[in-house]
This record gives C-alpha cells, sequence and structure tokens, in this order.
C-alpha cells in the first residue's frame, strides 16, 4: 500500500514535462456528434475554396497546377471570392534528400516571380488566393502565406511561428513571437470578414491562440501539410470559435503518404465540406454574423 | 454542467436510500491515478496517449460504487481537470455492473456526461454517451484494482454556441478516420467499506 501511494505521489515528477507554449490537441478536442450551426440570419457572406493539391518536387509544375485549379474553381463556381491553398505548395514539403537545399531552391522574395503569375490570376477573376511559399528575406528563409487581393497585391503575409522539426531541418526560421510583428501575428479583413492566418502548427501555439482569442476573428484560413486523416469534428474552429479553411495537399512525397484531409468547418466545428482523398477542392460558403 | 451534477448526486443519494435495507452490502471509494497527471503539462506523446490509457480522465476524480449482493454494483464517477491551455473537462459518469459468476469479472452499463469548456472562447460543449464495459476487479484484502476496458457506442451533443442545435450519431471512436473503434482502459485503486 505504502509503495503504491509512493507511486502515486512521484508519477507526475518522473514524467518529463512539455513545452508550455505547445497545446496538445486531445481526443476531446475532436469529440462528438457534430452539431447544427445556423448561420441563415448571418449578415456577411464568404464564397471560398480549399484546395488539396498534389505536389510536384519541380515549382514550375506546381505554378502550372495552382493556375489550373484556379480557372476550374471559377468556371465551377463564378461567384467565388477566396481560394486557399496548402503551405509550402510551390513544392514538396520535406525533401530527405536535402532538406534545406530544396527549399532554398524553391523559395523567392515576396513579391517575386511566383507571386506575380499567381496575383495575375487574382487580378484577372477578381478573387483573394492564398498559399504558401518558401521566402527569403535579410538572409533567412521563412515558412510564409501570402494573401493576394483582388487587384493582384499582396494584402498580408504570414510567417510560421510555431515550427516543428521537419521545418527546421528544411532550414526555416521562425517569426519572433511579437504582437506587434505583422507577420507573425497576422490578422486582416476580406469582404468585411475578420481572418487570422495560420501556417500548420502555428494552431498548437498558445501565445498565438491567446492573441488571435483576444483579438476575436471570424475565419481562420490555415494553409497546412497535413499527413493525418479526416477529422468528424473540427477542433481548430472550436479552439477559435470561428470558420476555418483548412488548405492541404495529397499523395506521396519522399516518404510520407498525404491523405489528403481538407475541409471547410464553421464555429461549431462542423465540417461543410471536405473530407480526404485526391487532388480536389471543396467548396462552402463561409457566413459570419 | 451544475444541474446535472446536481441531478447525479440526488439519484445517488435515493439508491443509497434504497438500499439501506442490504446490510451486506459494500461501498467502494476508489480513484484513477493515471488521470492525475494529465492535468499536468506533460512531454508531447505522453500528453497524447496516456489518456487512452487512462479512460480519457482528467485529474481529479473519485470512483464510489455500491455492491448490493454479489452479482449487481451501481457506480458513479466523477472527474475534473484541465486538458489542455485552453480546455478543462468536468465529466460524471453513472452505471450498474453485472458480475454473471462467482468470481470478480463484470460487465457494465454506463453513461458518462462531459463539459468541454473552452476557456479562452467561454464555450461549453456538452455531451452525453452510453458506453459498455467489460473489467476485472482484484480484491486484496479491503484495497482493490479495477481493470476495465470501455467502448462507447453513442453520443449526444450541444453546445452553448450562439446558433447552435443538438447533434446525436454513432460514436464508436473520436477519430474514426485514424481508428474505426477506440475502446479506453480504466484503472481504480481504492478502499471496501
Amino acid at each position: 500500500m505504502k509503495r503504491i501511494l509512493v507511486f502515486l505521489l512521484l508519477f507526475p515528477l518522473l514524467v518529463s514535462c512539455g513545452s508550455k507554449n505547445t497545446i496538445i490537441q486531445s481526443l476531446y478536442d475532436i469529440s462528438g456528434a457534430p452539431l447544427v450551426y445556423d448561420d441563415s440570419g448571418a449578415t456577411k457572406t464568404l464564397h471560398a475554396a480549399a484546395v488539396c493539391m498534389r505536389c510536384s518536387k519541380d515549382k514550375a509544375d506546381n505554378l502550372t497546377n495552382m493556375v489550373a485549379m484556379i480557372d476550374s474553381i471559377v468556371d465551377d463556381h463564378s461567384e467565388i471570392d477566396l481560394i486557399v491553398f496548402g503551405e509550402t505548395i510551390l513544392g514538396w514539403y520535406y525533401d530527405p534528400a536535402d532538406p534545406q537545399g530544396y527549399q532554398l531552391g524553391l523559395a523567392e522574395q515576396i513579391p517575386g516571380s511566383a507571386v506575380a503569375s499567381i496575383a495575375a490570376k487574382a487580378f484577372s477573376h477578381g478573387i483573394y488566393i492564398v498559399f504558401g511559399m518558401g521566402e527569403l528575406d535579410g538572409g533567412q528563409l521563412y515558412n510564409t502565406q501570402v494573401l493576394l487581393s483582388p487587384d493582384g497585391t499582396v494584402q498580408a503575409k504570414h510567417r510560421k511561428v510555431h515550427l516543428i522539426d521537419t521545418d527546421e531541418a528544411g532550414g526555416f526560421t521562425p517569426a519572433v513571437r511579437s504582437a506587434t510583428d505583422p507577420f507573425s501575428l497576422t490578422t486582416t479583413d476580406i469582404n468585411g470578414i475578420h481572418a487570422a492566418m495560420l501556417i500548420c502548427a502555428d494552431v498548437s501555439d498558445y501565445w498565438m491562440a491567446t492573441e488571435i482569442n483576444e483579438q476575436g476573428v471570424d475565419l481562420i484560413i490555415h494553409s497546412l501539410a497535413s499527413f493525418e486523416p479526416a477529422f468528424t469534428i473540427d477542433a481548430v474552429s472550436r479552439q477559435f470559435n470561428a470558420w476555418e479553411i483548412f488548405a492541404n495537399r495529397c499523395g506521396r512525397e519522399g516518404d510520407t503518404d498525404y491523405a489528403g484531409n481538407c475541409y471547410i468547418a464553421d464555429p461549431a466545428g462542423t465540417i461543410r465540406a471536405g473530407g480526404e482523398g485526391a487532388q480536389r477542392y471543396e467548396y462552402a460558403v463561409v457566413r459570419v454574423y | 454542467m451544475r444541474r446535472s451534477l446536481c441531478t447525479a448526486i440526488a439519484i445517488i443519494a435515493l439508491f443509497a436510500l434504497a438500499e439501506a435495507g442490504y446490510p451486506d452490502a459494500t461501498l467502494r471509494v476508489g480513484t484513477n491515478p493515471l488521470a492525475y497527471p494529465l492535468s499536468l503539462q506533460l512531454a508531447d506523446n505522453l500528453q497524447r496517449y496516456v489518456p487512452i490509457a487512462a479512460g480519457l480522465e482528467y485529474g481529479f476524480n473519485v470512483s464510489v460504487g455500491y455492491q448490493r449482493n454479489p452479482h449487481w454494483a451501481w457506480e458513479a464517477r466523477l472527474a475534473l481537470g484541465s486538458v489542455h491551455q485552453l480546455a478543462f473537462l468536468s465529466q460524471i459518469h453513472g452505471g450498474l455492473c453485472w458480475f454473471p459468476f462467482d468470481r470478480n469479472v463484470y460487465g457494465g452499463l454506463f453513461c458518462k456526461v462531459w463539459d468541454f469548456y473552452k476557456t479562452q472562447t467561454e464555450v461549453h460543449f456538452f455531451n452525453a454517451a452510453p458506453y459498455l464495459s467489460a473489467g476485472y476487479r482484484f480484491d486484496i484484502g479491503r484495497f482493490y484494482i479495477d481493470t476495465r476496458l470501455n467502448q462507447t457506442f453513442a453520443v449526444l451533443s450541444w453546445s452553448s454556441l450562439e446558433h447552435t442545435r443538438p447533434g446525436i450519431g454513432w460514436f464508436l471512436s473520436p477519430w474514426p478516420g485514424f481508428i474505426p473503434i477506440l475502446p479506453t482502459f480504466t484503472c481504480t485503486v481504492g478502499w471496501s467499506f
């Protein structure tokens, strides 16, 4: 009996401690039955598409693919306002052969030629486009998400704050956690809807979560490179009490298989359009009160 | 949640009164030791996987069982704790265990109600889920160790979030895309009176 009591008291001390700034989502975050979110009285709308793209190692192929996807979405939904692509979508997320050299080879300054070619599409269609890419600035390499406005200019850019080991292996530098840094805590308005930009594991960053929740946003624009299978409940939209556009990739890249989990979820965590599978896009109307 | 808690306590009190005429009955009070450290900041992989071995209970918890005769026992559980930096979890369970043999093997039918409270957005996500259990209780004098597997099969969910209506569905796993059926394990240690 005494041994058991000693074990119970010492157990918390025996386990090593995790980072206080990293939120580890629990199974409770994705548990339950989908709730019905009634947005019939909402006053602001945004027609949005989350793209799940199969990436080539070659940047030119991916730019061609992106342009084709944009044209296809506009053909299908002429009312589209916003198209979101995944994280570092100009190439593989991680090349095990030469992680850093590969990412440096893809990276560009912003604005640069890749941004110019997608910005031309944003301008010609009169829509917002978001995508992720490696950004070179001041001798540093950043994992960046760019928001292009309908006039073809860069409206906002966000640099990933919460890097994971594959980002570090790729040579990326984290953005500094500072509420005054426009690239680490990036919020912007789209059609009157207040949106925060996040890249993949940024969602696990306690500092970012707190800052965004203090501001209060309507929409999370989330670009990822995630191999996780589809969820029943979206934890991120519940975390921020906001809509979420979750844009990802699919297919095999080196040793990694991406399941193609991609969706748009409402503030109750209910997935309005989404699933996993091959290259495609998910479309939904974001309605905000 | 306060209303659910009061209702649960009232039901337990009624059962206790109804069972007062069974002098051979046994009262058991226990706790799930694995749940306590889960409310601390553990290493990432421990934080991800240990909850499955802790019956998805976090933090302070107490289990009260009432063995009316060798074949039937009532049990109620309460657990309160932080799940991570942004969520606090309150859960109550209540149910019945059936011991079909003169051994300590049993099967149980329980209902679990939990409030997953998002502390920053101040939104409650409530859920009620029935679940089945199968277990074995080791009696060591008055001390006991109760081990069991639990499997939920349906869930009713509602929330304090504006503009939402309840949802209901089958619930064999929180993440069916990853694993279609996810039983959890619970170990309770305690004392019989």
